[in-house]
């Protein structure tokens, strides 16, 4: 019992973590964008180095202080009137860009004091980072459960115990459920970072396939009567269609561009997780969740195997 | 066992030419399929690449209709069991899939016949290289189709369980070989289609080895 | 043949249809299957046939003293069955040469004409057996069983359909080959009975 409760906690922790957790740049994200998009605010975050002074006429008046980012690079930082906190403010989180002609940052508005946990901030995504914490785990649930469905589905063809292929089937069911999910966020997300929802890249398509080998399995099942039969058959199929994974891993990069990360086309070419800009922090959260969702599955496996005991001894002491 | 598979195979080959059960039907598919495609395009200008996408969605569409045709006959029939008593599963398979590659080859190629003769846009400028694509294209058919029919004809709803499972199955077949046909329509680049040609090549043998070790599977209740 | 079954079991849907059932049969036996309708008596027959994985026991089959593989069974099995269909869009010539072709045997058009002759079928027939009628096509189930010369015949309800004249046939040919090898039959039926050895009785579970 203790661990359903404490699995609740840890998914609802650390989805509240990905999501409140701000998104903050350092003096690195300000320099790049300088030289990509001049006018754009950035949230930056730094910590108070000198308290500094009121600035000049010809400084463009305000207040100027000196401040230090994450990676200790040090930079002026002008306010448009003297902070209201400055005298306690150990550093502020602010909304901000890079003044080219002054070679300083400009401060638009203070957001608030500078949090100690903070995501970096990955140009093009921004806050929109953030969905990886639930989309990249359902992703992976999808996948691993066909995974778990075809391992029990070739235990069933062993040993041809029925319980494994109630297994089988749940697992898929679970996938299918995962699947939608997935591909829901994802699409509805890629509508506001790639404009559209559906953009044919080759992590799309896969998930695309997936789902019609999911719904191939299910629509194979109702459709025979015989229990034995329907269990051989719909193991046979999901192992055919895993065999054709690798062909989809070969093909798709060659023949479409690819929008996600690590593509082969990305310039931070590799897997989804090691690409550029995810730091330790964003890396805690994802695993995180990707092993709150992982015993989430497993408690809704064993729910299900339970269920479906509790039907087989109905149905027994009703003959 | 070759010769037992051959012996299933002229089986079917000897029980189509009697009947004419799938053969008829589906020429008169592909024709329909073809006119279809000409009154929706009367008028306009294609490229030959775009009439390469037309080809293989008819040649899918073939496919699809007529391929698990030996395993529901004999499912239809009642003739399962008499085969399951004649020959071992392994010479029921390859005589099954010899079959099919035969049906989906002869159908491939008068496919391919209808489009050159009705489409004037359609130029093939490597013909050698376009029928190697053809040959595999039909050999990777049938290899996915043969297992997938006898998987559908033990089911309740045959016929358009068929395509809906074919399809995944079928998918990367499709892509590269749809890829390798542009290139041997377009202009011939070694280069830019040895990839599909490998491709299609180990699909065939992938595909066929496992459906291979699984049909006892399928075919034995 | 010699063949041993046991603890042999059947659910279909979780539902036993039968449970525990082990018999043994010797070379030169006749052997009876009976049971009342739904039983099982087909189930079991299909199961010793290779035609019905068990859900549970297991059955071995040994010719002399060779254990014969799942694999090859049915090179040494005839099995007749009025739920057995030919291949009715071809005579009854051409599925002897059929068979035989499928089998890897030999065959010459004089053999199948005796076969036919055997079971009281015309010879000169060219006709696709969908004409004939169902006791013409349960004697060329017959000959669909025999041609091989199996060491193990099975027998579904054997005389369903035939005249005196067929049945005759029939217990001719279980006489020849309880000698050649062993029978099984499945039946309800006396006369079935009266050719039998030993009979086991199959309840439904």
């Amino acid at each position: 019992m203790w661990w359903k409760i404490l699995l609740f906690f840890w998914i609802a922790a650390f989805s509240a973590i990905g999501i409140v957790t701000p998104v903050a740049g350092d003096l690195g994200t300000v320099g790049m964008y300088a030289q990509m998009d001049a006018a754009k605010l950035l949230p930056v975050k730094f910590t108070v180095v000198d308290r500094g002074r009121a600035a000049t006429e010809e400084e463009g008046g305000g207040w100027l202080l000196r401040g230090r980012d994450s990676h200790d690079r040090e930079a002026d930082f002008r306010f448009a009137e003297r902070p209201a906190d400055l005298e306690t403010a150990e550093g502020w989180l602010v909304s901000a860009r890079y003044d080219t002609q002054f070679h300083r940052v400009e401060v638009a508005e203070v957001l608030g004091a500078s949090p100690a946990f903070s995501f970096p901030f990955i140009p093009g995504l921004e806050e929109r980072a953030k969905i990886i914490f639930f989309h990249v785990p359902m992703a992976w649930m999808t996948v691993i459960a066909f995974l778990v469905s075809m391992w029990y589905g070739i235990r069933y063809l062993r040993k041809k115990d029925m319980d494994d292929d109630f297994r089988s089937a749940a697992s898929a069911g679970l996938g299918l459920l995962f699947c939608i999910l997935g591909t829901t966020t994802g699409s509805l997300w890629a509508k506001f970072n790639w404009g559209s929802f559906w953009n044919w890249d080759p992590r799309e398509t896969s998930i695309f396939v997936l789902l019609l080998v999911y719904g191939a399995y299910f629509a194979l099942r109702s459709a025979i009567e015989i229990e034995e039969k329907r269990a051989a058959l719909s193991a046979v199929y999901s192992i055919i269609a895993a065999a054709t994974v690798p062909f989809f891993v070969f093909i798709m990069p060659r023949l479409m561009p690819g929008l996600h990360p690590g593509s082969a086309d990305d310039s931070n070419a590799g897997p989804v997780l090691s690409s550029g800009g995810m730091d330790t922090a964003m890396r805690m959260v994802l695993y995180s969740m990707l092993a709150g969702f992982l015993v989430l599955y497993g408690w809704l496996m064993s729910i299900q195997m339970r269920l479906h005991r509790i039907k087989l001894r109905r149905a027994e002491s009703a003959a | 066992m070759i010769r037992q598979a051959l012996a299933v195979f002229r089986k079917d080959l000897a029980s189509e030419l009697r009947t004419r059960y799938a053969i008829n039907a589906l020429l008169m598919f592909v024709v329909v399929t073809l006119a279809v495609i000409m009154f929706a395009l009367a008028g306009e200008t294609l490229t030959p690449t775009a009439l390469t996408g037309m080809l293989w969605v008819v040649m899918f569409f073939a496919a699809m209709s007529g391929l698990s045709r030996s395993f529901v006959a004999e499912e239809e029939r009642g003739t399962t069991m008499t085969l399951q008593l004649l020959a071992s599963p392994t010479a029921v398979y390859l005589g099954k899939l010899l079959f099919n590659l035969l049906l989906v080859a002869a159908l491939n190629v008068f496919i391919v016949a209808l489009f050159l003769l009705v489409m004037d846009q359609f130029v093939v400028s490597q013909f050698g290289l376009f029928w190697l694509v053809m040959l595999l294209g039909s050999l990777g058919i049938a290899s996915a189709t043969t297992i997938i029919a006898a998987i559908i004809a033990r089911a309740n709803t045959k016929g358009t369980l068929f395509p809906v499972l074919s399809f995944p199955v079928l998918l990367p077949l499709l892509m590269a070989g749809i890829n390798a046909t542009k290139i041997a329509v377009e202009d011939v680049r070694w280069d830019a289609v040895w990839p599909d040609l490998q491709l299609l090549g180990s699909y065939i043998v992938v595909i066929t080895t496992v459906s291979f070790l699984l049909f006892d599977f399928v075919w034995k209740d | 043949m010699h063949v041993q079954a046991e603890t042999i079991s059947k659910k279909f849907n979780r539902r036993a249809v039968f449970r525990d059932v082990s018999f043994t049969v010797e070379p030169g036996e006749v052997f009876g299957i009976t049971g009342r309708n739904g039983s099982g008596k087909s189930t079991l027959l299909r199961i010793v046939g290779g035609l019905l994985t068990p859900s549970g026991g297991e059955i071995r089959y040994r010719l002399g003293t060779v254990a014969v593989a799942p694999e090859t069974l049915h090179r040494s099995i005839g099995y007749v069955a009025p739920y057995l269909t030919l291949y009715e869009e071809f005579s009854a010539e051409e599925n002897i040469v059929l068979y035989a072709r499928i089998r890897g045997l030999r065959h010459t058009h004089a053999e199948a004409q005796a076969l036919l002759e055997r079971v009281g079928l015309p010879v000169d027939r060219r006709d696709p057996i969908r004409a004939f009628s169902s006791g013409m096509k349960q004697r060329m189930r017959l000959v669909f069983a025999i041609l091989h010369r199996p060491p193990l015949l099975l027998l579904d309800e054997p005389i369903s359909n035939l005249d005196s004249e067929g049945k005759r046939i029939v217990y001719g040919i279980v006489d020849e080959f309880r000698r050649h090898g062993a029978v099984i039959i499945a039946t309800n039926d006396a006369e079935d009975i009266a050719q039998c050895d030993r009979t086991i009785s199959v309840e439904a579970a």
